[in-house]
């Protein structure tokens, strides 16, 4: 299937009528539609799965415009369609549904009509396709389209099943790959057998009934035991993720135990390293009182010069003259026997004398001072060094403590984001998972033997049966029947297995192949394999199951890979349509899938927000785009803008 | 060129199967025609070119 045009009129946010032309396969093969979240992109991708199909995929609602729906007067109606030109085959088609909406009662109500499909020739002639859904389904199966149309928010799906998403997947892979094609053959053939057996046993003698009725027992037991087998496959599947997951706590564990051997480290690191500061601050400090004496040594300096000059002019005596003066006040009478009475004229000179002498001690004191400024100023550049240096310890001690502390609080971070897990307990857990597993691989086994054995005995009483319906006159042909349908329900199932054991094989390889192209962690993954009922696993070089333990976009990637290699090994030729394909993948991963996914189809439609286009991206598909459109959403309503191209 | 899967499977039809190839692959085409369709009717028509397949064939 080729898509060429996609026309929606008045559906959703698209109130006028809007066309996308999509790029054909060639070396510009891809198709790019972007535009801010609620554009429009999804409408688009919606309306592409309702017209081929006539489902809505993501979002449940009216398919109209709402606007136009609430503008709808009492007993008026509206209409909305949706029309695909695509190929298929080299024929061309023409297909379109179309909505009516009709306002009754007050109540909005809609109507989808079924498809129309034309095939249109060289001229343009138009041609009615009678049972235009079937058609269409014998194109691309609904079941396929999980590989062909998706949403890249839901892939990863096919990476972690539940139960009905398991089921919903196997069913699409047994349709893309014809296996359900074979099972149904071979189911129906077996139902033909097993219908003839019972009119010939119907017809038979006593001898025929008893073998039909060992022969039914003995199918029925076989069928049994194959059910039996597939369930027990699930549940060592199931177990063997469960004792991976374990496995991965250990690790986890085990990493928890070196983070607190770190912490204790970097704890007494951290320790060490705050001694280192205080002894540098306390170095600082010293260096610090040291320094504040010398801009006081200037002064003390100057102080000195001011008392010698004094004391050359005879200023200022010593501190002898000093008590001779404070004597000649107290007798009254000077050495030379001159009265010194208060108030005389010598009396006052004395005492202005005495008020121009430096307190007691005070000269010696500024002497002293005088001499240890002196030293210090001489431990000048010794103090400067000091002190620089001191700062420069503080400094990097800081530097140091802060990047432990900073390691500090992530191991503390990491280790409090850690449940504690009791390791006893894990440990029992595993155990239990292995005898489990190890139980379910016994029991597998018996049972492959126990289903040889029945296919055997199924195979020994249908030649008996037959054999003895053959003597009778009148079964001769219903034998023959009955032989042929059961004969060749056998071959068809046979060559059933042997197809789903080359599949996977095929798979696998081309899923690892497409999964090492995408990731950055080449080194780290060694092999993705599809395993029984396509359930994905993915290995490490050392040969551990990586499921349950992958990141989101590691999830995203793996259930791409699958899809993509399911779509080359399929038969179905269709374009791969992809709704916000990059939202949950990092930079790197992001580029090479914007690389890759060209070549790996014959045509892409790509539906991307405006987030995950980066102009990196744009610049790893630009050689790929063929077709571009961006969407503008204003006032209510989206429009298709060319994009350039 | 790869095989396709339905190439793949005519092949094994052709080399390993006893039944004749023939009928073999116009089983298939009969399912193929009904896969999108109500099985039962597949089931019906087989019946049918089995039943002719067995008045035609003197051995099994």
């Amino acid at each position: 299937m080729i898509l060429r045009r996609l026309t929606l009129s008045n559906i959703r946010a698209y109130a006028t009528t809007a066309t996308l032309t999509f790029a054909p396969p060639g070396a510009r093969n891809t198709t790019l539609i972007h535009g801010l979240n609620g554009a429009g992109k999804t409408t688009l991708f919606e309306a592409l799965n309702w017209v081929l199909y006539g489902d809505i995929v993501k979002y449940p609602g009216h398919l109209l415009n709402e606007s136009l729906l609430r503008s709808v007067g009492e007993g008026d109606t509206i209409t909305g369609s949706v029309s695909l030109e695509f190929e298929d085959a080299g024929e061309k088609y023409f297909l379109s549904r179309g909505v009516v909406g009709a306002l009754t009662g007050g109540e909005v109500s809609e109507k989808q009509s079924g498809v129309e499909m034309y095939t249109i020739d060289a001229l343009g002639n138009s041609k009615l396709v009678k049972g235009g859904d079937q058609r269409i389904l014998q194109m691309l199966p609904s079941a396929i389209r999980t590989f062909f149309f998706f949403d890249g928010d839901k892939i990863a799906e096919f990476t972690r099943p539940g139960k009905e998403q398991d089921r919903q997947i196997t069913r699409a892979v047994n349709d893309v790959l014809h296996l359900e094609l074979l099972n149904r053959a071979s189911q129906h053939l077996g139902d033909i057998a097993r219908q003839i057996n019972k009119k010939i046993a119907e017809r038979g003698t006593a001898e025929v009934k008893d073998l039909q009725a060992r022969l039914e027992r003995q199918l029925a037991l076989r069928d049994q035991l194959a059910e039996n087998r597939r369930l027990i496959v699930a549940e060592l599947e199931d177990a063997t993720v469960r004792k991976g997951q374990i496995d991965h706590r250990y690790r986890d564990i085990e990493n928890v135990a070196k983070q607190a051997a770190r912490r204790s480290q970097l704890e007494t690191e951290v320790r060490v390293c705050a001694s280192r500061v205080e002894a540098a601050k306390v170095g600082l400090m010293q260096a610090n009182l040291a320094a504040f004496s010398l801009p006081m040594s200037g002064v003390l300096a100057e102080a000195e010069d001011l008392l010698e000059e004094k004391r050359k002019k005879g200023e200022i005596p010593s501190d002898y003259k000093d008590q001779f003066l404070l004597d000649l006040l107290e007798h009254h009478r000077c050495i030379c026997d001159r009265d010194l009475r208060p108030g005389s004229d010598p009396y006052i000179r004395v005492e202005q004398l005495l008020q121009q002498v430096v307190p007691n001690g005070l000269q010696e004191k500024a002497l002293l001072l005088h001499g240890e400024a002196k030293r210090l100023l001489k431990s000048h550049d010794a103090c400067k060094a000091a002190m620089l240096r001191c700062m420069s310890d503080i400094d990097s001690a800081h530097k140091d403590l802060d990047a432990l502390q900073h390691e500090l609080d992530e191991v503390n971070a990491a280790l409090g984001a850690e449940s504690h897990t009791d390791v006893l307990e894990l440990e029992s857990q595993r155990l239990s998972l292995e005898a489990e597993i190890g139980k379910h691989r016994t029991s597998l086994g018996g049972l492959e033997v126990q289903i040889e054995s029945a296919r055997a005995a199924v195979e020994r009483l249908e030649k008996e049966f037959h054999a003895e319906s053959q003597r009778q006159q009148g079964l001769k042909t219903l034998t023959r029947e009955a032989a042929i349908a059961s004969r060749a329900g056998n071959e068809i199932a046979a060559i059933r297995e042997r197809l789903i054991g080359e599949l996977r094989t095929d798979l696998s390889s081309e899923a690892t192949r497409i999964f090492k192209a995408f990731t950055w962690k080449t080194d780290f993954f060694e092999r993705v394999e599809v395993g029984e009922d396509y359930l994905l696993q993915l290995f490490d070089v050392n040969g551990r199951d990586m499921r349950g333990v992958m990141s989101m976009g590691e999830t995203q990637l793996l259930s791409l890979a699958f899809i993509l290699a399911m779509t080359a090994i399929s038969d179905h030729q269709a374009p791969l349509v992809i709704d916000t394909p990059l939202a949950r993948l990092d930079r790197n991963v992001r580029l090479n899938l914007a690389a890759a996914l060209p070549d790996l189809t014959s045509q892409l439609v790509l539906f991307v927000t405006d987030t995950e286009m980066t102009p990196e991206v744009r610049s790893s598909l630009a050689d790929r785009v063929g077709a571009e459109y961006r969407l503008s959403f204003s006032d209510g309503i989206s429009q298709i803008v060319d994009g350039g191209l | 060129m790869a095989k396709t899967v339905m190439q793949r499977v005519m092949q094994m039809i052709e080399e390993q199967c006893e039944v004749e190839p023939p009928l073999l692959r116009r089983i298939l085409q009969i399912e193929q025609a009904y896969m999108s369709n109500d099985a039962s009717g597949a089931k019906e028509e087989i019946a049918s070119l089995i039943g002719k397949s067995a008045k035609s064939t003197t051995n099994i």
